[in-house]
């Protein structure tokens, strides 16, 4: 997994007056999956189209090391599931996906043979022949998924591949996904639900007003975190928090319930010496440890950022 | 696989969606039952044509009329029966007419209902009244002809090319610029519901990342192009078909002299094939800056080829040798539909056609260009309509 299969240096896009993508700069290696995150606005898209030679960068360079050796892919390298997605709603699935298939340089009878066994994988064998209106939202997702990858490739984008997903259907996308990964599929993955993204990502790339907020594995991102640790103390009902809100180890108390806090605690402080003052002050009845998710980190790091920003601009 | 075959595949799927072997069935076999129809309607309408009609004359001592051994008249004289009994009979329909001759210049025909036959009554009416005329004035049949003679003048032109066409020859023109406004409609619905369609269900990115977008719009161009020229020639060959059907049943139906030279038809086939490709680069263009057709303004922009190629068949049928008509048929926009025309009004030099033919060419591959560079922009545009002028501007970055 150490061989560089994209590599993208400062690329910068700029629409008008606004700059969607901010001199941006990661690599991805073979057979990982990196998740780009960021808030909605963040550049994602715009990256993704740049990687994709959809638009062309302002500046940067975008240079992929694939089988062919070519800095350009070959389409049939590539796979992409696009955020604003859809298919042709009245032509009968198979048809689709074999035409999809061969635009990325399968033959007739190969695109074909792939579509059916794709569909036999996700239930939808008897439905192949059945125009695409006919399927629930859920189905027409799987099919709108095989279609980004049944040419095989080794490099498949991923835009918001669980969205409006039930959990079932996540859980069974997430399958396929480590599937492909599994076979040699290096995958760049979009997604809002940051809790299947932890579950996939080896890397994360956290963007923000089109730059770089954090990056690396899931590890040294929580390193990155401002708390270290988050301690959950149940007590009994309104008790008094006086003597310890104010403890300079604590970075943050979050309510969850009347009974239940939890507590932020700053990156250096030693997590005994926070429990040694909860026991005293709170007479708690439980207390366990919570790893800060990164759902936390992503909306602490963009909250940062974007005050930053409002302070750069006040000033 | 190839850049070219890439195209290939686009242009296959294009043309798939629209092509319907049924729908193309269905309108031959239109073609052929209405060819039969016709035909069967013609022929029992001879058929009636030959049935003898009865008619009874009433004062027939004021212009002794004779039947004529070849007539399908029977004019027999009234046999002592009053006016109102003949009246009574035709009502009767026990004789198909009463023919009440008030002189020998006029009668009244009493019917039941309308009569096909009339004219054929008046002429062999007008025939006997100049036999008996000329028995009585001594005058010999052959005079009476020689007399009735029209003065002949042979209008002679200067030029071949102004030479007069004949209705067959205009009907036939009227045809093929028919079957030409036919090409262009299929070709505007085609491009517009495709394009507008896929960027509507979104299908446009993912599209984008596998092929380029000249290869794209080239297959678009290069499928819709062939949906129409097959839709079109299908329509021919119904219009074929209907006449072969009319002629195998005896019906005279007249095909001008020029669609049995080779040339012509070679002619015809390339302008039309190649001005569906140089409309449909246009359409494609446009279609593309389109985002709802039901509320586009821009909608009306695509009918644009419309207007130049109608204006130029009404001056070519007008005025087929006309300098304005040569200068039409050189021009790709009218090119199509004036060179077909003419070809069939007029005589139209070799050389002229194949001029027409290669600027045509030409400006389809520049249009195919310019296309593709508006179609790289437009079809990731949602939203706001681009206008002329940011085309223009694509055009001039690209």
């Amino acid at each position: 997994m150490n061989k560089t299969v994209l590599t993208v240096t400062s690329i910068e896009k700029r629409f008008e007056k606004q700059t969607a993508v901010d001199k941006l700069s990661f690599d991805v290696m073979k057979g990982e999956v990196f998740a780009l995150l960021g808030p909605n606005g963040a550049g994602k898209t715009t990256t993704i189209r740049m990687l994709l030679g959809i638009i062309q960068p302002d500046s940067g360079t975008v240079s992929f090391s694939l089988g062919n050796g070519n800095p350009t892919p070959h389409p049939s390298q590539v796979g992409y599931l696009p955020e604003d997605r859809g298919l042709y709603r009245d032509i009968p699935i198979l048809k689709t996906l074999t035409y999809m298939g061969v635009l990325r340089g399968l033959d007739h009878k190969d695109a074909q043979s792939q579509g059916r066994s794709w569909l036999e994988r996700v239930n939808l064998a008897d439905r192949a022949g059945d125009k695409l209106e006919t399927l629930s939202k859920g189905n027409q997702q799987k099919v709108q998924f095989i279609s980004a990858i049944l040419h095989r490739p080794e490099f498949a984008i991923l835009d918001e591949p669980f969205a409006g997903l039930d959990p079932i259907n996540q859980d069974f996308f997430i399958e396929i996904i480590r599937d492909l990964r599994e076979k040699g599929t290096t995958i760049l993955l979009c997604a809002h639900q940051m809790e299947l993204v932890e579950r996939l990502a080896d890397r994360v790339l956290l963007l923000n007003r089109g730059r770089e907020m954090l990056s690396g594995t899931l590890a040294q991102i929580r390193d990155h975190a401002t708390a270290a640790n988050k301690v959950v103390v149940r007590v009994r009902e309104n008790a008094d928090l006086a003597q310890i809100q104010h403890s300079p180890m604590i970075d943050q108390i979050e309510k969850r319930s009347a009974s239940e806090y939890v507590f932020h605690i700053k990156r250096g402080e030693p997590l005994h010496e926070f429990l040694i003052l909860a026991a005293s002050t709170l007479e708690p009845i439980d207390i366990h440890t919570e790893k800060i998710s990164l759902h936390e980190i992503f909306v602490q790091a963009v909250g940062n950022d974007s005050a930053d920003n409002d302070k750069e601009q006040k000033s | 696989m190839s850049q070219t075959r890439i195209v290939f595949e686009i242009a296959r799927w294009e043309f798939m969606r629209w092509f319907k072997v049924k729908g193309q069935l269905v309108t031959l076999a239109v073609a052929i039952v209405s060819g039969l129809v016709f035909a069967a309607g013609e022929h029992i309408l001879e058929q009636k044509d030959k049935v003898r009609v009865n008619i009874v004359v009433l004062n027939q001592e004021r212009l002794p009329l004779m039947t004529p051994t070849d007539s399908r008249f029977t004019l027999s004289p009234a046999s002592g029966e009053t006016e109102a009994d003949l009246r009574v009979a035709v009502g009767r329909h026990e004789i198909d007419g009463l023919l009440i001759l008030r002189s020998a210049d006029e009668a009244e025909l009493v019917v039941a209902k309308k009569p096909r036959w009339k004219a054929e009554l008046d002429q062999m009416l007008t025939s006997e009244r100049q036999r008996i005329k000329m028995a009585t004035m001594n005058i010999s049949t052959e005079q009476l002809i020689d007399v009735m003679i029209p003065f002949k003048t042979t209008v002679i032109y200067d030029q071949a090319g102004q030479k007069p066409s004949t209705i067959a020859e205009r009907i036939a023109a009227a045809i093929l610029l028919v079957f030409m406004l036919i090409g262009i409609f299929y070709s505007l619905g085609g491009q517009l519901v495709s394009i507008t369609g896929e960027k509507q269900l979104r299908v446009t990115e993912q599209i984008l990342s596998a092929v380029s977008p000249q290869q794209w719009v080239d297959g678009k161009i290069l499928g819709v192009s062939l949906f129409a020229a097959v839709q079109t020639f299908v329509f021919a060959l119904s219009t074929l078909s209907f006449i072969l059907v009319m002629q195998v049943f005896g019906q005279k139906v007249a095909i001008p002299i020029e669609f049995s030279n080779p040339w012509v038809i070679l002619v015809l086939i390339l302008s039309s094939v190649g001005g569906f490709f140089f409309w449909n680069t246009f359409l494609a263009a446009i279609a593309s800056t389109i985002n709802d057709p039901n509320s586009s303004s821009r909608t009306s922009l695509l009918f644009l080829p419309l207007l130049p190629s109608v204006i130029g068949a009404i001056i070519a049928f007008k005025q087929p040798a006309s300098m304005l008509s040569f200068i039409m048929t050189l021009l790709p926009i009218t090119s199509p539909v004036v060179l077909p025309v003419r070809l069939v009004l007029s005589e139209v030099a070799w050389w002229e056609a194949a001029l027409a033919l290669a600027l045509l060419v030409v400006s389809t591959w520049l249009m195919r260009i310019a296309a593709g560079k508006i179609f790289r922009v437009g079809m990731l545009m949602y939203g706001k309509e681009p206008g002329l002028k940011e085309m223009l501007r694509w055009l001039k970055k690209a």
